[in-house]
């Protein structure tokens, strides 16, 4: 049903079935003699080793792993494991998966979670719905997302990680610790996440000027006594 | 989030974003004019109660930006998007296309509105009870129908935390035209003119929006030079 192009063989592995009901290659493409449903091939403008690609009208039912980057232009439901590479979704993509990845980019249809070791990028064709789990996160205007985005969690992991290594013993001080120093009671203080963008260079000069001055009014519908908040709600877990 | 006796100039003076050369501010095209950003008195309330939390939550009704989710994310916080107006469009749409497609003399049943508010909310706004610290509403209310626009205030009762704040935006007049909404500092919104998924369905007087939140402890609003009333919700 479908052939392999190369004779390197593929470093992603997949399971599950595959299935091109009705494919036609594209205008402009590669002739059909030569046209790979799914192409493996090494080496490149891109820097990666191995590359993988779903091309349009590729149906996939599976899960996809190894260390190659992929490319879906096509459809696929199952998962994708690639925590070395990048993943790319094309706008013709449809996606019911999750994503796990060095670099997860979305210009096509993804339903499921996407986890960006480096980061992620939604572009403007992007639609995603599921949530964003990555160290950086770039959205393009006009993207669609749905779901929770968390940036830097992992890499706060990361430091928590490396911190318990390195970690010294307790040092004698003149004042007694209560406890025995412990990195994961004491854990660093995120550090503001670098978030990328692809828009244009800021224009700093172009300060917004203010449209409204407000005045405002207050009321209180349900009691005038102070609001408090119940021990624990700032600590932000679930 | 207690900020009973919190003081305000303490808490604003320390917080206030300074603008990074690396940060994402939006940037100010030609089609972006000085009439896209105001100033709001609400939104600097809003960060003002928020201030204090600590890996927050936040829910986002309006479609996602770069520019929001960066500022929030420097501050510490998680951020929950969820394109309310988009989605109502789609399951209307999505209704219509079920009715159309009934054969003849297949029994459908259109759904009432309450009915259609009710199973839209099977599938929106769904997360557990009290999970958010803030939501930006934007102005939603002005664009949802009458039953789903009580239920959706309800389930903002619902998700948001004691304590927890949401804004929303409410016009004096029927716009002009469609607008999205995007925070370009600790008290700016830019305003973008988008294509309304659905048309405005009404002005609010003042007490039928402190009754839509009459669940909320208490409720502040600001009225800019643009007539664009902003309201403050605390639970």
């Amino acid at each position: 049903m479908w052939r392999k192009q190369s004779e390197v063989k593929p470093s992603t592995s997949s399971t599950g079935s595959f299935d091109s009901p009705s494919y036609a290659p594209p205008a402009g493409s590669a002739p059909a003699s030569s046209s790979p449903s799914i192409s493996s091939f090494s080496g490149g403008s891109s820097p990666s080793v191995d590359s993988t690609i779903l091309t349009r009208g590729i149906r996939i039912k599976g899960d996809l792993a190894g260390k190659g980057e992929i490319t879906i232009d096509g459809e696929l439901i199952g998962s994708v494991h690639v925590s070395e590479a990048r993943v790319a979704v094309g706008p013709n993509g449809h996606v019911k998966a999750d994503i796990e990845a060095r670099e997860v980019v979305v210009r096509g249809n993804v339903e499921g979670n996407l986890r960006g070791r480096d980061r992620v990028v939604l572009g403007a064709t992007g639609s995603v719905k599921g949530d964003i789990d990555a160290a950086r996160v770039v959205i393009e205007d006009g993207a669609i997302f749905r779901g929770r985005v968390e940036i830097g969690r992992e890499t706060l992991q990361r430091h928590e990680q490396e911190a318990r290594k390195s970690a010294p013993a307790p040092a004698a001080q003149t004042a007694p610790a209560p406890k025995p120093a412990s990195p994961a009671a004491a854990p660093p203080k995120p550090a503001p996440t670098p978030v990328q963008t692809l828009s244009a260079p800021n224009t700093s000069a172009t300060t917004p000027s203010p449209a409204s001055a407000s005045s405002s009014t207050s009321s209180s519908t349900a009691g005038k006594e102070p609001v408090s908040t119940p021990a624990g709600s700032s600590g932000g877990s679930r | 989030m207690n900020w009973v006796g919190k003081s305000r100039a303490l808490a604003i003076g320390p917080r206030i974003p300074t603008r990074r050369a690396d940060s994402a501010v939006p940037t100010v095209t030609s089609n972006r004019n000085a009439e896209n950003f105001r100033l709001s008195n609400g939104l600097k309330d809003f960060l003002w109660l928020i201030g204090d939390v600590e890996h927050g939550r936040l829910l986002d009704l309006g479609p996602i930006w770069q520019a929001t989710l960066t500022f929030f994310v420097e501050r510490g916080f998680r951020l929950t998007t969820e394109d309310i107006l988009r989605s109502w469009k789609e399951y209307t749409n999505a209704e219509e296309d079920r009715l159309r497609r009934a054969r003849a003399g297949e029994e459908t049943v259109a759904l009432s509105p309450d009915e259609m508010a009710a199973h839209f909310l099977q599938y929106a706004l769904q997360y557990p009870p009290e999970e958010f610290h803030a939501v930006l509403a934007w102005d939603i209310f002005d664009y949802l129908s009458g039953e789903l626009m009580k239920r959706v205030a309800g389930r903002l009762y619902e998700i948001v935390r004691p304590g927890g704040a949401v804004l929303g935006l409410f016009h004096s007049r029927p716009p002009d035209e469609f607008h999205r909404y995007r925070i370009v500092d600790h008290q700016t919104i830019e305003t973008i003119p988008a294509m309304a998924p659905s048309g405005h369905k009404r002005v609010f007087q003042n007490r039928e929006i402190l009754n839509l939140f009459g669940r909320f402890k208490s409720a502040k609003t600001f009225v800019g030079r643009d007539q664009l009333r902003e309201g403050l919700f605390i639970r």
